[in-house]
């Protein structure tokens, strides 16, 4: 808990920090000013389609909006960044090695790591969420909204969901998070293992575009990032939900033990 | 130091996914037979009388339609998951998503996409489709004879599926050879595939497979085969299934505020499939006329027939008769020719053109997806191709007459019966 502490007043001392919750603040605003200066123009046939242009004409959507556009890259890229940065960051700067000195365990470090890189991944999710909710609010107002399968929802239920949602979303993404961490013991360069994380997961995004590859899908967690999606059709379809938080919650048990594996045989020397 | 624990890890990871993903492909494979052995008569006979003990299923469905290119691509670009449809034809293009029957409530099926749905729920209040990426709800006025009204179910009896599958199979006795060729599970349900092969030797259609649930006889998976293939051209069953007491409330609709409200005539299949259907059920309008008497009984309104002279054609495309329709509004006397027997047949359609029949004409085919239909002359007219794996059909305008040549025939069989026209 301590170790955590003392993360956290890191993070919140990095720029770094700050310029990616930046940008993911960014989203939800320009695609409420988006919206918003294109009201008059009722042929949005054109728009990115789906949840997203759900939200042209009502605020409650545009937490949802924000979270579909963002789930594509910008948050994984992120996460992969802040998992990556936590441990090879400071093997960059030679800070890990007096880390490393005080009496504690190495199997601390690593949770203490990856609590904050999820902390870090939850307040740029809760940025987005206020964000989107408060611009959308502003622009458009927050009204009763059909649901995708044509029954009329109010409100509070839109904002259940889009919680429930961004609570799915977290899950998965902590998955890249993991990745990148998993990387981060190997490498000492915390670029190399940004990187190698989101090459793992746009491969595995590739994959799973192919029809050839369909008995791969369920394995991969990436396929899994879009079920919040039936949350938003009555009655709920709970079932690919389920499936993918089971999937997410394997992949970070199994990455996190080799991880922590890897972590606790390294030589630090650098 | 640092490098070789890491291959061993990794080389266990891999080698655990690997037996992981290979137990359960091979136990997905595993269709041994665990049913009792069945006639298909008896298997038949069990289907039609489950109607009065299932009533209500739901579950996951998936279908897939290869008789259009390139709709196996249309996920890719779309990055996964593919658009939901927006209108009901286009649901004909494949997809996935819930279905929901229940005898005496109606159905409700909803076809998803990538953040949008495409709800169709047939019921008390009507039979209704709703697409939220347009935010459009449409209201389909039924045809003539199957109001909600008049008839038992609210729903009218050609959009129960299960009924029509199991009644169209029991038509296919005279056509096909009807057998149970083996048992495999389908959404978790050991079934039996009841398969019809056609006794025509010269009909693209290779095989009709339905999976038929070995515990309650309801056909849970429908596939299509075009002869020499081994992957079917349509496909439409359930991915899971369950056979529980549904919800009154899903099969009503009411518009969601603000959105756009239309009015629809329904499309029927005879409208989806043109002069296809009709030779199914040459019953529905009275026993068929000889040639020389569908030629007076046209002539009468007008419409000049044409047709292959008899020793123009093929021995394996006999004349088998033909039905005159009466003029309906707007639209002249309509002449149905039917050549062949069973799945080989070929019927030729002939209508007097109403004005703007060509370019109705003309539209419908340029709204086929690109590749489908082609130009090509009939006797020295220009006309249209459609060839797709399982049928053909040729459609040209001689004088004011629109005809129409379609059969699930190979093209080159189809293409030598309009030249002899």
């Amino acid at each position: 808990m301590k170790l955590l502490r003392r993360e956290l007043t890191k993070l919140f001392a990095q720029k770094r920090s700050y310029v990616g919750w930046g940008g993911l603040l960014a989203v939800p605003l320009l695609i409420t000013l988006a919206f918003y200066l294109n009201r008059n123009n009722h042929h949005h046939d054109n728009g990115p389609g789906g949840v997203i242009s759900l939200a042209f004409h009502n605020g409650i959507l545009m937490p949802l909006a924000s979270v579909a556009m963002l789930s594509a890259f910008l948050l994984p890229l992120l996460a992969a960044m802040v998992g990556a940065y936590q441990l090879a960051g400071e093997s960059e700067t030679g800070t890990i090695k007096t880390w490393l000195m005080h009496s504690i365990s190495r199997g601390g470090v690593l949770a203490s790591k990856w609590g904050i890189a999820v902390i870090y991944v939850v307040i740029g999710l809760a940025l987005v969420f206020v964000g989107g909710l408060a611009a959308g609010a502003l622009a458009f107002g927050l009204h009763s909204q059909a649901l995708l399968s044509g029954q009329t929802a109010s409100v509070t239920h839109w904002l259940g969901l889009s919680l429930v949602a961004y609570l799915y979303v977290l899950v998965g993404v902590i998955c890249v998070l993991s990745l990148a961490l998993l990387f981060a013991t190997v490498t000492n360069s915390s670029l190399s293992a940004a990187i190698g994380a989101l090459v793992v997961f746009i491969v595995m995004n590739v994959l799973g575009a192919f029809s050839y590859f369909d008995f791969l899908k369920p394995y991969l967690f990436t396929s899994h990032m879009d079920a919040w999606q039936s949350l938003l059709s009555q009655p709920i379809s709970w079932h690919p939900i389920v499936t993918g938080l089971i999937t997410f919650a394997i992949y970070i048990a199994a990455l996190m033990a080799v991880a922590w594996y890897l972590f606790r045989r390294k030589d630090i020397l650098v | 130091m640092s490098r070789k624990p890491l291959i061993y890890v990794l080389v266990a990871v891999l080698a655990a996914a690997a037996i992981t993903i290979g137990v359960v492909a091979s136990r997905a494979q595993g269709s041994t037979a665990t049913l009792p052995a069945i006639a298909p008569a008896q298997l038949l006979a069990n289907m039609a009388a489950t109607q009065q003990t299932t009533k209500s299923i739901s579950g996951d469905v998936t279908w897939s339609n290869g008789l259009i290119p390139g709709s196996e691509l249309s996920g890719l670009l779309s990055g996964g998951s593919g658009a939901a449809p927006s209108s009901l034809t286009g649901l004909l293009m494949g997809g996935s998503g819930r279905l929901w029957a229940q005898q005496g409530s109606g159905l409700r099926l909803e076809s998803q996409g990538s953040g949008a749905d495409f709800v169709v729920v047939a019921g008390r209040s009507g039979v209704w489709s709703y697409s939220s990426a347009t935010d459009t709800a449409t209201q389909y006025g039924l045809p003539a004879g199957a109001r909600a009204g008049t008839s038992p179910s609210p729903v009218p009896t050609a959009m129960d599926p299960l009924t029509t599958i199991t009644r169209t199979l029991q038509s296919f006795a005279t056509t096909g050879t009807l057998s149970v060729s083996g048992q495999t599970s389908v959404a978790g349900r050991q079934s039996y595939l009841l398969t019809v092969t056609p006794t025509s030797s010269i009909t693209t259609l290779g095989s009709l497979q339905v999976a038929v649930d070995g515990k309650t006889f309801v056909p849970l998976r429908v596939q299509v085969f075009a002869r020499g293939d081994t992957t079917p051209t349509l496909s439409a069953g359930f991915t899971s299934v369950s056979y529980g007491s549904i919800v009154a409330n899903l099969f009503t609709f009411s518009p969601p505020a603000g959105a756009t409200v239309r009015h629809s005539a329904l499309p029927t299949p005879q409208g989806l499939t043109g002069g296809m259907h009709s030779q199914s059920r040459p019953a529905a309008h009275g026993a068929p006329l000889t040639l020389a008497q569908a030629r007076v009984k046209a002539a009468a309104s007008g419409l000049v027939l044409t047709a292959p002279a008899p020793g123009s054609l093929a021995s394996s495309l006999p004349f088998a008769g033909a039905t005159v329709m009466p003029s309906t509004k707007g639209q002249g006397d309509t002449a149905i020719l039917r050549y062949g027997t069973g799945f080989g047949s070929v019927v030729l359609v002939e209508s007097q053109g109403a004005a703007g029949a060509t370019a109705n004409l003309q539209q419908t085919l340029a709204g086929l997806p690109h590749g489908l239909v082609g130009a090509t002359t009939v006797a020295g007219v220009p006309g249209y191709e459609l060839s797709t794996s399982l049928f053909n059909v040729v459609a040209w305008q001689q004088g004011k007459v629109t005809a129409v040549a379609a059969g699930m025939v190979p093209q080159a069989t189809l293409r030598a019966f309009v030249a002899a026209v």
